[in-house]
């Protein structure tokens, strides 16, 4: 899906060469990120430097790095396609699919882990549960990061091949070489504050096609006549919320329950590489902060990214394949310089995802892995400068073998598809033992660990039955949220059954408590100072 | 020869799939005849009460971790100005 959309946007610039200007603007971009990226280099002297940005970002770096990690160059893609073929439901996913779930993120979650002191979520499930728990998560994470560098480094070298006419090689080892430099010398620092840049950069370069576009197709009032004149069929394309039994993948309740309660905070409460960021925060308020912050970007990518489906949807009604909208848009609309820019954007939809993936690969396999194997044999935690070197060593060796890997992804088609359907069968159970294991002390390790697996034998069931028994022919929304609500079921009905856990042992792991409890909060200074 | 998964799947859509399509039938009906609005309240009912729970936090802890104590820090304040565009678009469209 991801090479098809990388395809596609390539197309946007075929048959139009690139001007001078346009290569001007792409090297001094690539440039740009590599000096931002590698300055950051200087500051970093431990694993906590490294993986944690030595705790050091401001709430506008936090917030603009994680909706920037969020969009690849296939959201350019396949989210104006989605609003071409369905109209602005397809907006659901960045307004309701973000906002409350960021404020719950916000408030509850992210000062948890924070005074906490974790790296990961694997990590923080494994103190709350036990390391079944955690093992599971974070095998199913290092499975899909290490899977999606790969195919996301290919998707680049796909479209560096069709509009610079560099071999598929040739950009994979340039993309590794600029990623591979300023990750492993800047570590988070570097991502972070070269995300910054990267969003910059795509929402000039989206601005510009958003605002073209509709001048073109007449504005927002022509866009709205042309389009509803289409027919009957087009008489939703401008309702956010769709009947429950519309033929459509995005019911009302789908959209609501399945995204806005269970999706979107699975996301934003579970996902290593959102999380991470706000880890990093120079202060809890700034954690908080960032994460409110980002869900107010993501009020603007829907109307960046996907409403220009809809100006598209105005000039080439009847496409076939609602995906080459767009593509068609920036090959017809935008000026030489423009084109430049908008390459670079989406350029730079594809390097944030991949440093981000980078970034947090290695964060979770120190953290839940070698971390956990040190502490086996030595007995003791990481020394910082120990966990600096190793992280260095790993994020080259990472990506190193993802532009190895790269180009047999296709040859290994089964395997991605598969983690990445198992990824998505454990965010409703995930996000219920998350839940419960920060709001109820009562929570125990056997409850968790039977929410997470009856959850995900529940929702491959549902998944398998999906089409039968709910009222969409593309049921993920009704089968998260049915997954959720049975692992909480799970996770209460197990823990009653069985003995409470120590005090000891959930002793700042509990909400409540960290907020309200001063002697707790000292126990955990050392581990927040710590690696 | 069908795979083991193949197999699967259909075991569960012969033998389990019309048993929970036949419980969640009422509730199909029953959302069915609701009007549309319904689901606009709920999405703006979700937004509102995340805003209303904001308030219940205390302003220590709003306020933990920030260099002073100025009103434009205050993150109740912060989720309120966030959420009002989304409250505003999803009652427009």
């Amino acid at each position: 899906m991801m090479l098809e959309g990388s395809l596609l946007a390539a197309t946007a610039f075929e048959g139009s060469a690139l001007a001078g200007i346009d290569y001007v603007i792409v090297v001094t971009y690539m440039l740009g990120v590599l000096a931002i990226g590698t300055y950051f280099g200087k500051y970093v002297r431990s694993a906590g430097d490294f993986f944690l940005a030595g705790k050091a970002l401001p709430f506008w770096a936090i917030g603009m790095s994680i909706v920037v990690s969020d969009i690849g160059a296939i959201d350019f893609v396949s989210g104006a396609g989605g609003a071409y073929r369905y109209g602005i439901s397809q907006a659901n996913f960045d307004w309701i699919g973000s906002l409350p779930a960021a404020a719950i993120a916000a408030l509850i979650f992210i000062p948890y882990y924070w005074r906490a002191g974790v790296y990961t979520i694997p990590e923080f499930l494994g103190r709350r549960y036990n390391s079944a728990v955690q093992i599971i998560e974070a095998v199913l994470w290092l499975g899909f990061l290490i899977s999606m560098l790969g195919v996301m480094l290919w998707a680049t070298a796909v479209m560096m091949n069709t509009v610079l006419g560099w071999s598929h090689l040739q950009s994979i080892w340039i993309t590794v070489i600029i990623v591979g430099i300023y990750t492993v010398s800047g570590g988070l620092a570097a991502v972070v504050m070269t995300d910054v840049m990267q969003m910059v950069v795509m929402f000039i370069g989206a601005g510009a096609l958003l605002i073209l576009g509709f001048s073109a197709a007449g504005g927002w009032e022509g866009v709205v006549g042309k389009v509803t004149s289409l027919g009957a069929e087009y008489a939703d394309h401008f309702t956010l919320l769709l009947p429950h039994s519309a033929d459509t993948p995005y019911p009302w309740t789908g959209i609501v329950f399945g995204l806005g309660i269970v999706l979107s905070t699975a996301y934003f409460v579970g996902n290593q590489a959102v999380v991470q960021r706000a880890l990093g925060a120079r202060s809890e308020w700034d954690a908080k902060a960032g994460m409110l912050f980002a869900g107010f970007l993501k009020l603007f990518i829907p109307i960046l990214i996907m409403i220009p489906g809809l100006a598209a949807l105005a000039m080439y009604p009847g496409l076939e394949d609602a995906d080459k909208a767009v593509p068609m848009l920036v090959r017809d609309v935008l000026p030489a310089g423009l084109k430049g820019l908008m390459f670079a954007a989406f350029f730079a939809a594809l390097m944030s995802s991949v440093d981000s993936y980078l970034n947090s690969c290695s964060t979770v396999f120190m953290s839940d892995v070698y971390g956990k194997i040190y502490h086996g044999i030595h007995g003791r935690a990481l020394p910082p400068r120990h966990g600096l070197v190793v992280g260095r060593i790993l994020t080259a060796v990472l990506i190193i073998w993802a532009g190895w890997f790269a180009p047999k992804i296709e040859r290994f088609e089964t395997i991605y598809v598969g983690i990445q359907t198992l990824l998505s069968f454990i965010q409703g159970p995930t996000l219920a033992i998350l839940l419960l294991g920060i709001l109820w002390r009562r929570t125990t390790q056997w409850g968790g660990l039977a929410g997470l697996v009856l959850g995900v034998c529940v929702t491959v069931s549902l998944t398998v039955m999906g089409d039968e028994i709910f009222p969409s022919d593309n049921p993920f929304l009704f089968v998260s949220f049915w997954s959720f609500v049975f692992s909480m079921i799970v996770t209460v009905v197990v823990s009653l059954l069985t003995p409470a856990e120590p005090e000891a042992k959930t002793r700042g792991l509990v909400f409540g408590q960290v907020i309200h409890d001063e002697a707790v909060q000292e126990a955990l200074k050392d581990r927040v100072n710590g690696p | 020869m069908s795979s083991p998964w193949d197999a699967f799947s259909e075991w569960m859509k012969q033998n389990v799939a019309p048993a929970l399509k036949a419980t969640l039938a009422p509730l199909d009906a029953w959302i069915d005849s609701l009007p549309l609005w319904t689901g606009t309240a709920c999405a703006v009912g979700l937004f509102v009460l995340v805003g209303l729970w904001a308030f219940t936090l205390k302003r220590s802890y709003i306020y933990l971790g920030a260099p002073d104590q100025k009103r434009w820090r205050d993150l109740r304040i912060w989720t309120t100005l966030v959420l009002l565009p989304y409250i505003i678009i999803y009652l427009v469209f």
